[in-house]
C-alpha cells in the first residue's frame, strides 16, 4: 500500500513538473493563420499617439493569402484614396491626388506606415513570422490573467525579414497573440505590440486592439479591428492596380 | 435635346448615389529674390497664392462620378507678372475651356476653373473613363520623361499645381498584364491632341512598361521599366519623340535609383538626358518647352528625406545642370502634419554655381549692363483638407 501511495505521489509530483509540450513553429502557424485567415476583408480606426498631438485615420484592409494585400485609407479627408497594394514581394503605393502608382523598394518596408508606429511592413505582411523564423518554446507566462506561451523566432537566413529576433507571447488553446517584442539585429528593443480586448469574428478569436509601441520615443499607434471577415471566397480583383486606384472605398 | 436626354439618364443614375464632399484650402506667400538689374522695377517679389477647391464624388454601383471645381488667385507686390494659372506642370491647353476671370486688378487675379469632372464605369478588373482627371505616367520621381502631363515639378518656381487633361480612355489587367490607353482632346485639334497605349507587365521584383502612340503633333515611343536590386529600386523611363516640321525628333532618357538608407534616411538619385537640350546657355534664354520642361542637355538630382518625427519630414536635394558652365538648384524645405487635416510646407529653390550657366544669376546680359538670372524663392504651402 505504501510502495502504491509512494509510486502515485512521485508520478503526480513529476507530471506537474513536467513541462507540457508546445510545438513552436506550429503555434506561431497557428497564430498566424488566427490573425489572417485564408483571407480577411476588415475595417480598422488607427490612433497615433503623440505627447504634443492625436491624429487619427480610418482604413481598409484585403488580404489574400500571405501573398496579396490592399490597404486602402479612407479618413481623414487629407489623406482619402492613399493606398498600398502588396504583390508577394512587391509593393505599390498609390497616391490619388495625382493618380500615381508608385513601386516601392522593398528596403522601404522597415519605414512608418503614414507616420505611425506600425512599418509597411507590418501593414502590408510581407514577411511571415511561420516561414520567415525558427521557433523555439520558452515557458509559459501569464499575461493579464491568460496564460501564454513564449516563443522566440529568429531569421533564417536569406529570409526577407527586418527583425534580428522576435519574442511572441500567445495564448496555447485559441492561438491568439498577446504581445510581441520587436528586436533590432544588435538585440535592442525596438518595438512592443501588446494585443488586448480579444474579440470572436466569425471562426476567428484575435485581440481587436493592437498597440504599437516605439519603445525609445515612448509614442504608441492603437489599430482597432471594427469589422473583420475572415475565410470568404478570395476575390483576386480587389488585388490589382484599378482597385487600389478605385475612388470607391467600400469594404 | 440629346443633352437633355444625357443629363436625365446621368441624374436619374445618380440620385440614390453615395456621395462624399471635401473641401481643399490653401494659402501659399512665396517671397522671390530676383537675381537682375535693369529689365524691370525692384528686385525682390511678394506673392500670396490662394486656393479655395470643392471637390464632389458620386457612386453608385460601378458608376463613379466626381466635379472639382476650384477657385486660385494671387495677389503680387508691384508689377503683377504671376498669374495663379502658371502652374509647375506644362500641359495641353484643355478642350473645355473652362477657366473664367472672376476679378483682375493692378497686383491681383482671381479665376474660377474646374480641375476635375469625370465619369468612370467599372466593372471587376475593367475601367472606362471619360472627362478631366490626372493622367500620369511613367516611374521617376522627379524628372517627367514621360510624365509631362501632371507631375509637380519641384524645381520650378511657384506653387505645385497642376492641370488635369480632358479625354477619355480605359485601363484593364489581366493576371500580371495591364493595358491602358486614353486619348486626350486639346484646344487645338492635332496640336494639343494626345493618343497613347501603355502596356504594363509585373514580375516578382520588376515591373516593365510600354509607351507609344501620338503625342502633341509627333509619334511617340517609350520603355521604362524597375528592377528592385539588394532591396533597392533602379529604374529607367525614355521617350523618342518623332520629327515634326522644324522640331528635331529627340530622345529622352532618365535614370533613377531610390533606397531607404535606414528606417528614417530615402535617397532618391535621378539623372535626366535630353538629345535636344541645349549645351550652353550664357546669354540664350534656353526656353522650355512642353516636351522639354528644362531646356539643357544634361541633369542630376540627388534628394534625401529625413523623418525628423512622425509629424515631421524634411528634405534636400540639389539639380545639377551640366551644360557648358555647371550651376545648381539647391532644394530644400520640409513636411509638418500641423493637425489632422492641415500640412504645412516650405520649400526654399536656390540656384548657385557658375554666374552664366543656366541657373546662374547672370545668364542673360546686355550691352547695356543689364543682367537676369534665375530668381531664388520660398514659399509656405498651408494645406487643409476637410
Amino acid at each position: 500500500m505504501r510502495f502504491i501511495i509512494f509510486v502515485l505521489v512521485f508520478a503526480g509530483f513529476f507530471a506537474h513538473g513536467a513541462k507540457p509540450k508546445i510545438d513552436a513553429s506550429q503555434l506561431v502557424q497557428r497564430a498566424e493563420d488566427q490573425m489572417l485567415g485564408k483571407t480577411f476583408r476588415g475595417r480598422m480606426e488607427m490612433t497615433i499617439e503623440r505627447p504634443d498631438s492625436k491624429r487619427e485615420l480610418e482604413i481598409l484592409s484585403w488580404t489574400d493569402g500571405r501573398k496579396k494585400a490592399v490597404v486602402k485609407v479612407v479618413k481623414p479627408a487629407k489623406d482619402k484614396g492613399i493606398g498600398n497594394l502588396r504583390n508577394e514581394l512587391d509593393l505599390w503605393q498609390y497616391l490619388p491626388k495625382v493618380e500615381r502608382l508608385v513601386k516601392i523598394p522593398p528596403s522601404m518596408m522597415l519605414q512608418s506606415w503614414m507616420g505611425s508606429d506600425f512599418s509597411n511592413d507590418d501593414l502590408v505582411k510581407t514577411s511571415s513570422f511561420a516561414r520567415d523564423y525558427t521557433h523555439s518554446f520558452a515557458g509559459f507566462e501569464t499575461i493579464d490573467g491568460t496564460k501564454t506561451a513564449k516563443i522566440i523566432c529568429t531569421p533564417k537566413p536569406d529570409a526577407p525579414v527586418v527583425w534580428g529576433r522576435l519574442e511572441m507571447w500567445i495564448e496555447p488553446k485559441k492561438a491568439y497573440v498577446l504581445r510581441q517584442d520587436f528586436y533590432s539585429e544588435s538585440g535592442e528593443l525596438i518595438k512592443r505590440m501588446v494585443g488586448s480586448d480579444v474579440k470572436k469574428f466569425g471562426t476567428h478569436t484575435i485581440p481587436s486592439r493592437l498597440t504599437m509601441t516605439t519603445i525609445k520615443k515612448n509614442t504608441s499607434t492603437t489599430l482597432e479591428y471594427k469589422e473583420a471577415y475572415f475565410d470568404e471566397k478570395p476575390r483576386p480583383e480587389h488585388f490589382n492596380q484599378n482597385f487600389l486606384k478605385s475612388p470607391v472605398v467600400k469594404l | 435635346m440629346k443633352l437633355a436626354l444625357a443629363l436625365f439618364v446621368l441624374v436619374s443614375r445618380f440620385a440614390s448615389a453615395e456621395v462624399s464632399w471635401r473641401q481643399n484650402l490653401e494659402l501659399i506667400p512665396q517671397y522671390r529674390a530676383l537675381n537682375q538689374s535693369g529689365f524691370i522695377e525692384g528686385s525682390e517679389r511678394y506673392e500670396l497664392y490662394g486656393l479655395i477647391a470643392s471637390h464632389l464624388e458620386w457612386s453608385r454601383e460601378s458608376w463613379f462620378f466626381e466635379i472639382k471645381p476650384e477657385i486660385r488667385s494671387v495677389t503680387s507686390s508691384g508689377v503683377h507678372e504671376a498669374p495663379p494659372f502658371n502652374v509647375t506642370a506644362q500641359t495641353s491647353r484643355r478642350w473645355l475651356n473652362s477657366r473664367r476671370l472672376l476679378k483682375r486688378e493692378r497686383d491681383f487675379d482671381a479665376y474660377i476653373d474646374l480641375n476635375r469632372a469625370n465619369l468612370r464605369w467599372t466593372a471587376g478588373e475593367t475601367e472606362i473613363f471619360a472627362g478631366r482627371r490626372p493622367i500620369s505616367l511613367g516611374m521617376l520621381r522627379f524628372f517627367p520623361v514621360w510624365n509631362k502631363l501632371t507631375l509637380p515639378l519641384t524645381f520650378q518656381p511657384g506653387p505645385e499645381w497642376i492641370e488635369n487633361p480632358d479625354g477619355f480612355g480605359f485601363a484593364t489587367q489581366a493576371g500580371t498584364w495591364a493595358v491602358r490607353s486614353f486619348a486626350l482632346r486639346g484646344d487645338e485639334p492635332e496640336d494639343d491632341d494626345l493618343a497613347l497605349v501603355e502596356v504594363r507587365k509585373f514580375g516578382q521584383g520588376y515591373e516593365v512598361q510600354l509607351l507609344g502612340g501620338f503625342w502633341w503633333r509627333s509619334s511617340a515611343g517609350g520603355l521604362a521599366a524597375s528592377f528592385d536590386v539588394g532591396g533597392d529600386s533602379l529604374r529607367i523611363e525614355s521617350l523618342w519623340i518623332s520629327r515634326f516640321r522644324d522640331r528635331e525628333s529627340q530622345v529622352q532618357t532618365g535614370l533613377g535609383y531610390e533606397s531607404a538608407l535606414s528606417s528614417k534616411w530615402t535617397l532618391v538619385a535621378e539623372i535626366l538626358h535630353q538629345s535636344a537640350g541645349r549645351g550652353e546657355f550664357h546669354n540664350h534664354p534656353g526656353v522650355p518647352n512642353r516636351f522639354m520642361v528644362l531646356a539643357g542637355k544634361l541633369y542630376a538630382l540627388p534628394y534625401l528625406t529625413y523623418q525628423l518625427h512622425p509629424l515631421w519630414q524634411i528634405h534636400g536635394g540639389i539639380l545639377a545642370g551640366f551644360a557648358d558652365e555647371m550651376s545648381y538648384v539647391g532644394l530644400t524645405g520640409f513636411d509638418y502634419n500641423l493637425a489632422e487635416n492641415t500640412t504645412l510646407t516650405l520649400k526654399i529653390k536656390t540656384p548657385f554655381g557658375a554666374p552664366h550657366g543656366e541657373f546662374g544669376d547672370r545668364r542673360i546680359e546686355d550691352p547695356r549692363g543689364f543682367h537676369m538670372g534665375m530668381a531664388t524663392t520660398a514659399f509656405l504651402n498651408l494645406q487643409s483638407v476637410f
